[in-house]
């Protein structure tokens, strides 16, 4: 669905049309529950936060500017409960701060492509710490550029970058020490 | 300084170069530096395959149609002052005065009594009686589920609960509630739990 289908959509959502917020969340709810579900990792609270943000649009509609895209206005929604999720249970986050002597040479990348299969890149993207995870979810899983995420998650527009490079190299390091035990064994 | 602060600047623009989002300017700038630069071509392909991986994850089972239920139905309720999901849901626990005792001993029996600030109940309407509480199956279909609800002239009136009690309702309000509660129970492929209120 095109942006401007979706901003019809919100339009008509603003002036009540019950239809159009159905449309909505047959189009938004899957990537929407996706988004929530891998950081809270709680399916009935995320049904319940994915319920919170159709009816935020729902109310919110008529006042939406069209400011940001629709997808990115919603993610941001969700986004946000998700925050107050984690404030309200003041739930711990997994550091996965490494050094940076990470090698990010070719030979890291001939690492990576020599993966028999992805499960270790699976297994190392779970490892991520939610601020990392989040921009390589949105970056690569919703396609989302820069100044989206960084609008979603309200930080800089070059935190964003950094966080996704950081995250690159920190899937490598997991690779590497996946893939040097895999040797030793 | 001034080639590492550029090539910094390329590896950071390289994530969206490889999801398509940069601007043109951008992505002419890449696209230079990447021909001056094979390595750089190496971490777009990198960038690539993680892109391809985090995409082949297996979708998840999202609520689907039975989310779109429950949300038709808050916004049918009062369209001008919807509340918000879990506050309506503990503004029932409150309201569920005729069901609670069942419903408490039911989430006994299941399992899964919590405390009671966490308690998150399933709504009330304003005829318990004419309601039946169901667990579905964790690996039921939805189209399994529609239907058997469809066949049985049933709606969904709320739920899922916290812990996944739906509350369904016959659209016929003369139905013997017991009998088909019996029928609803021998569906043991589809309902973990039947019971009434």
């Amino acid at each position: 669905m095109k942006e401007a289908d979706l901003k019809s959509l919100i339009h008509r959502i603003g002036a009540g049309e019950k239809n159009a917020i159905e449309a909505l969340y047959r189009h938004m709810e899957q990537p929407l529950y996706r988004f929530i579900n891998i950081k809270l990792n709680d399916p009935f609270l995320s049904a319940d936060i994915l319920q919170d943000v159709f009816l935020d649009v729902w109310k919110g509609a008529a006042a939406f500017e069209g400011r940001s895209a629709v997808k990115t206005w919603m993610f941001s929604i969700a986004y946000r409960k998700v925050i107050d999720v984690f404030r309200k249970n003041a739930r711990l986050t997994i550091s996965d701060d490494l050094p940076e002597q990470v090698d990010d040479a070719p030979s890291a990348v001939a690492h990576i492509a020599a993966a028999e299969d992805a499960a270790h890149l699976r297994i190392c993207l779970d490892g991520l710490k939610p601020d990392h995870r989040d921009a390589i979810e949105l970056a690569f899983y919703e396609d989302m550029g820069y100044r989206e995420i960084a609008e979603i998650t309200a930080v800089p527009e070059g935190t964003i970058k950094t966080r996704i490079f950081h995250a690159k190299k920190l899937l490598l390091h997991c690779l590497q020490g996946r893939m040097n035990a895999k040797v030793a064994l | 300084m001034s080639e590492q602060v550029d090539r910094q600047h390329i590896l950071e623009l390289l994530p969206f170069w490889v999801n398509g989002t940069l601007s043109p300017e951008e992505r002419g700038m890449v696209e230079a530096a990447m021909e001056q630069d094979p390595t750089l071509r190496q971490e777009a392909e990198m960038l690539a395959l993680i892109r391809a991986t985090v995409k082949e994850q297996p979708e998840m089972q999202s609520p689907g149609e039975l989310g779109l239920a429950r949300l038709r139905r808050v916004i049918e309720e009062d369209p001008q002052q919807v509340l918000d999901g879990r506050s309506r849901a503990r503004r029932y626990i409150l309201s569920f005065s005729s069901g609670l005792a069942a419903a408490l001993a039911l989430l006994a029996v299941l399992g899964n009594f919590r405390a009671s600030e966490d308690v998150y109940e399933l709504a009330s309407s304003s005829d318990d009686a004419a309601n039946i509480v169901v667990m579905f199956r964790p690996d039921v279909t939805q189209a399994s589920m529609s239907s058997l609800l469809q066949m049985h002239d049933l709606v969904i009136v709320d739920g899922p609960s916290a812990i996944g009690l739906y509350r369904l309702s016959p659209l016929d309000p003369d139905t013997d509630l017991a009998l088909l509660a019996g029928v609803l129970r021998s569906e043991t492929e589809i309902f973990e739990t039947v019971d009434l209120p």
